[in-house]
């Protein structure tokens, strides 16, 4: 069995002035090249998990791991685990700290103390691969909600992470923007990189993750392959309260007769994919 | 407001000019007008607003709207500039010239010609100096001009809190308006009595959301590498202008001689 890119080992974390651990015995693996999503109700502890796991938070008691090397909480190693590990945040303007676009995406690199031609290469590349180009002089207060989205996306893939973790990435986005948010993510992933996504949002992550994370009161109740976790979603009791995805839904609505021996579809065009095959199939019986 | 003052910045048509080109200009011009004779300044209010509204294309609507706002400061100390108070006995055996006197009691109220003429001239000033620094805040977008303070070695730490302030302030401005908005959506600020109340909530907000934004600022900051200096690459988009430099020149050269001629 392969080495997990990231590893969470009976992890412990308190907020100070606080009674309740906000992470209790938290483990999990995060494999490599794998499209994460991490569900759970609010105050679960995803967005600590994901403050932990990018070396922000040390946690009280275990241990976290990348390809088996701990993580130690000193700066030179700090350094360079942050520039494995990518974090985005739920609010984007948290995370923007310039004045223009060009500004902040480069303040990543030269905080690496890359060569001025370097950041210039990556910054350029960067702002095509984000269709950012135009926007590049334009101040960060300027921006659309969905476009500085973009922006803080674009500030933490300059420098390349091959693990990025997104907090809650299409809150506050429309239609249109979440869509274009998951192209850029399978973009991102078909690159190489690992992503990990926390979210409410059901529906994306039915649609867009092949492993599914399920966190309660602090700790992990469910890590598996996303087949197997939503073809079991109804009867597990951890996923009962966070809802169920909609096409899922529709589907498990359709007989049960009709539904023998198929998958759930994940997408909308394999819905109606199957549906086009269901009724093939009894007009062919007749 | 501030969004559009500060969009001019970054869109205007002196944009590609250097900002220490730019300033260099506006400074002198500032102390011009300190040793001015008042036509002089008045000429040099005009060809200023050349540069604002013709060369920089800055509508003219806003460049008389911000000048007005500043001028407004100029009228509301003008009472003082102007009233004076003293006995009435005093006042009936000067030789001064008196626009206007109004005696209650053994003592008048009463306005000298010469305040007046000191009084537009202040007048004059203020906006002649206001327009040497609108110039700058229209044509130079702020970091540019940290850009410039920083190639003349002032020290990172102040460019750094004067860089996240401008960056947070306009947040802040998003902020405070949005949670004005909302109190008004619930009746805040309809009664006088009320008016205080939610000014003081919209202040605590302010304050408890600025503390919030800090601590999500640290850990952004962290998280992307922050090594105690805050360092970004600057695009260098410009281009030294030989014909404004020229036209800055001879402007200015016209001016002193005027200046002289008219003593």
């Amino acid at each position: 069995m392969s080495v997990p890119l990231l590893e969470f080992r009976h992890v412990w974390f308190r907020y100070p002035n606080t009674l309740t651990p906000v992470l209790q015995d938290c483990s999990v693996a995060l494999g490599a090249g794998r499209k994460t999503a991490l569900l759970g109700l609010n105050g679960s502890g995803k967005s600590t998990l994901f403050y932990v796991a990018a070396g922000l938070y040390r946690c009280d008691r275990g241990e976290v791991y990348w390809q088996g090397q701990r993580l130690v909480h000193q700066p030179a190693a700090l350094r360079q685990w942050r520039q494995r590990v990518g974090l985005g945040f739920q609010d984007p303007e948290q995370q923007l700290v310039a004045a223009t676009v060009a500004e902040d995406i480069s303040y990543g690199l030269c905080n690496l103390d890359l060569p001025t031609p370097e950041i210039e290469a990556r910054l350029e590349q960067t702002l095509r691969e984000f269709e950012l180009l135009e926007l590049a002089d334009c101040p960060l207060h300027h921006l659309s909600l969905g476009q500085k989205r973009r922006v803080a996306l674009a500030g933490v893939m300059a420098l390349a992470p091959p693990l990025l973790l997104l907090d809650e990435p299409t809150t506050y986005l429309d239609h249109t923007q979440t869509e274009h948010l998951r192209a850029v993510l399978d973009r991102i992933h078909a690159a190489g990189t690992t992503i990990v996504i926390a979210t409410h949002d059901l529906d994306f992550a039915y649609c867009w993750a092949d492993w599914i994370i399920i966190l309660a009161d602090g700790h992990v109740v469910v890590s598996d392959c996303s087949d197997v976790v939503f073809d079991q979603w109804q009867t597990q009791a951890s996923s009962q309260c966070l809802g169920i995805p909609t096409l899922l839904n529709l589907w498990l609505s359709l007989p049960p007769s009709w539904r023998r021996q198929r998958q759930p579809p994940r997408t909308v065009a394999e819905f109606s994919h199957a549906l086009g095959n269901l009724f093939r199939d009894l007009l062919g019986h007749r | 407001m501030h969004h559009h003052l500060d969009s001019y910045a970054y869109r205007n048509g002196l944009r590609h000019i250097p900002p220490e080109q730019k300033l260099l200009f506006a400074i002198a011009l500032l102390l011009f007008t300190f040793f001015a004779h008042p036509l002089s300044q008045g000429l040099l209010w005009l060809w200023l607003s050349v540069w604002v509204v013709g060369y920089a294309r800055i509508p003219w609507r806003v460049y008389a709207a911000v000048l007005g706002a500043i001028a407004l400061f100029w009228v509301l100390s003008l009472p003082s500039l102007l009233v004076q108070v003293a006995p009435t006995s005093l006042v009936t055996t000067t030789t001064e010239p008196l626009l206007g006197r109004l005696s209650v009691g053994g003592w008048s109220v009463f306005i000298p010609q010469a305040q007046v003429t000191q009084a537009l001239g202040v007048g004059l000033r203020t906006l002649v100096a206001s327009s040497c620094l609108v110039f700058i805040l229209f044509t130079t977008p702020f970091p540019e001009l940290l850009g410039v303070l920083e190639r003349r070695s002032v020290p990172s730490f102040l460019l750094d809190i004067l860089m996240l302030m401008y960056r947070y302030i306009f947040i802040l401005l998003d902020t405070a308006v949005s949670l004005q908005l909302a109190q008004r959506a619930r009746g805040g600020y309809q009664r006088r009595s009320r008016w205080l109340y939610s000014l003081s909530l919209l202040a605590a907000q302010l304050f408890r959301q600025s503390l919030q934004r800090y601590q999500g600022t640290n850990l952004a900051l962290l998280s992307r590498g922050f090594t105690g200096q805050f360092r970004v690459w600057r695009s260098p988009p410009y281009a030294y202008s030989q014909r404004y430099a020229v036209e800055a020149g001879l402007g200015g050269g016209l001016l002193l001689l005027v200046n002289r001629i008219l003593g």
